[in-house]
């Protein structure tokens, strides 16, 4: 854990964070890098306590009301008052069609109580750490402490994270986000990046999401990053590098 | 979410039954496919509809037609991964990648033999370490998956590489209260024998 002083003079502020389950495991050096900010920051990224799989892919793929129930579990765990900030898209995209669910639906309320042993509280901020970045002026925390993004090109990837069901399209989007984010620190954004190459699927069908990462991986040779926020696309993009360099 | 009246077993042999599949996946996903208006849009900038039967407008179109056999028996409600970029695409609103979710769980529910089993497979062990643990745990997911499909080798340069940069753990990450978690498990798989 890094130790040196903040701006806001050591004060830490402690925030409830839902990793998931790649950023714990397979993406856990994403998970420390985010860690790191966030304390650099000023802010003390607390893991939800005991929290456990948002529902997404397997979950809501084979039952609904399972799915529903895993992403209402961790909706309860946050202590009152308190924000959940969240790091995976598709965890986000899970407990915030949770909370969407529970606020339109009586009877979800009532199962959750029942369930959950706690009354369903409907002013929960769900966030993306993303968006709490580009909410705050990050700069002044960062500067002379950072490497500097200046000469790097980087490709957008958002994954799934741009993309809802439709009883979800009045909720807030995440457009160029990651643009605004890194070009402020010095990079320049390419093109964006098309949708999901099916992370989920990947151990059954390596070829095609493979084979699109390795051209965008590939590129033209130029110092190039693609900055990715799904967890579990990261290791789809290893997987195509690998496969590119053998 | 469902309800928990159970369904008719289908009779896949085209007799009829009285089961309406139409009304059946507008009750579970909330989403209405009669407004489709089959502009293709969905299956445009579908990522994986290479690897369909049908086109996800297809699906739709069957449902149409109350073409219950071939609706529940696709590969396409196996090859969606829930991205919806069909949704955003669809200029009627319609949850595509809902009613896809809606179809494999009947399909489930009344046994229909998956069209991709592996990747049933793939969805049982991860909810199974779900179930055990209350996270994915997966190096026990792959190796499951493994012994499930007895193909051992494709793959074995990542899963190696993985564990050298220590992204596969070897031990679980676990939820303390787990009595909780396997509750909600109860009765998951009952009645799926088929799809081992």
């Amino acid at each position: 854990m890094p130790t040196d002083a903040t701006p806001s003079g050591g004060k830490q502020t402690d925030i409830c964070y839902f990793p998931g389950c790649s950023l714990a495991t397979s993406a856990k050096e994403n998970n420390q890098s985010l860690i790191n900010v966030f304390h650099r920051m000023g802010y003390n990224l607390v893991e939800l306590p005991d929290w456990n799989c948002c529902g997404t892919s397997s979950a809501h793929s084979i039952h609904s009301d399972l799915a529903f129930d895993l992403a209402s579990r961790n909706l309860s765990l946050v202590p009152p008052g308190k924000m959940l900030l969240a790091a995976c898209p598709s965890c986000l995209l899970r407990l915030r069609h949770a909370q969407l669910h529970l606020k339109k639906s009586e009877s979800a309320r009532k199962h959750y109580q029942d369930m959950w042993d706690r009354p369903f509280d409907p002013d929960l901020s769900i966030t993306h750490f993303f968006e709490f970045l580009v909410r705050r002026d990050f700069k002044p925390y960062l500067n002379g402490r950072q490497k500097p993004l200046t000469g790097i090109r980087f490709a957008p990837y958002y994954g799934c994270m741009l993309n809802r069901p439709p009883d979800m399209r009045h909720e807030k989007n995440y457009h160029g986000l990651m643009e605004k984010t890194l070009a402020a620190l010095g990079a320049e954004p390419l093109r964006h990046v098309p949708p999901e190459p099916g992370a989920a699927l990947q151990p059954q069908r390596q070829n095609p999401d493979a084979a699109f990462l390795g051209v965008v991986v590939a590129g033209d040779g130029r110092k190039k990053l693609l900055r990715m926020v799904c967890p579990a696309s990261g290791r789809s993009a290893a997987h195509a590098e690998i496969k590119r360099a053998d | 979410m469902n309800g928990d009246m159970p369904l008719p077993i289908i009779k896949l042999a085209g007799q009829k039954t009285g089961f309406d599949i139409g009304s059946e996946v507008i009750r579970r996903s909330g989403a209405d496919f009669n407004s489709c208006l089959h502009c293709r849009c969905c299956a445009s900038g579908c990522p994986f509809v290479d690897a369909m039967d049908y086109h996800p407008h297809g699906v739709i179109r069957l449902l149409q037609f109350k073409q219950t056999e071939q609706a529940l028996s696709c590969a396409t409600i196996w090859l969606c991964v829930g991205c919806h970029t069909c949704s955003m695409a669809c200029p009627m609103a319609i949850d595509i990648a809902a009613i896809m979710d809606a179809l494999r769980q009947i399909a489930l529910e009344n046994q229909v033999p998956a069209a991709e089993p592996g990747i049933l497979g793939f969805h049982r062990e991860v909810l199974n370490t779900v179930a055990r643990y209350g996270r994915t745990h997966k190096l026990e997911i792959m190796l499951r998956y493994k012994v499930r499909t007895r193909d051992w080798f494709s793959d074995m340069d990542v899963g190696l590489k993985m564990l050298a940069k220590r992204k596969l753990d070897l031990m679980p990450s676990r939820v303390k209260n787990i009595a909780k978690i396997k509750h909600l498990f109860n009765g998951l798989w009952e009645g799926q024998s088929h799809a081992d």
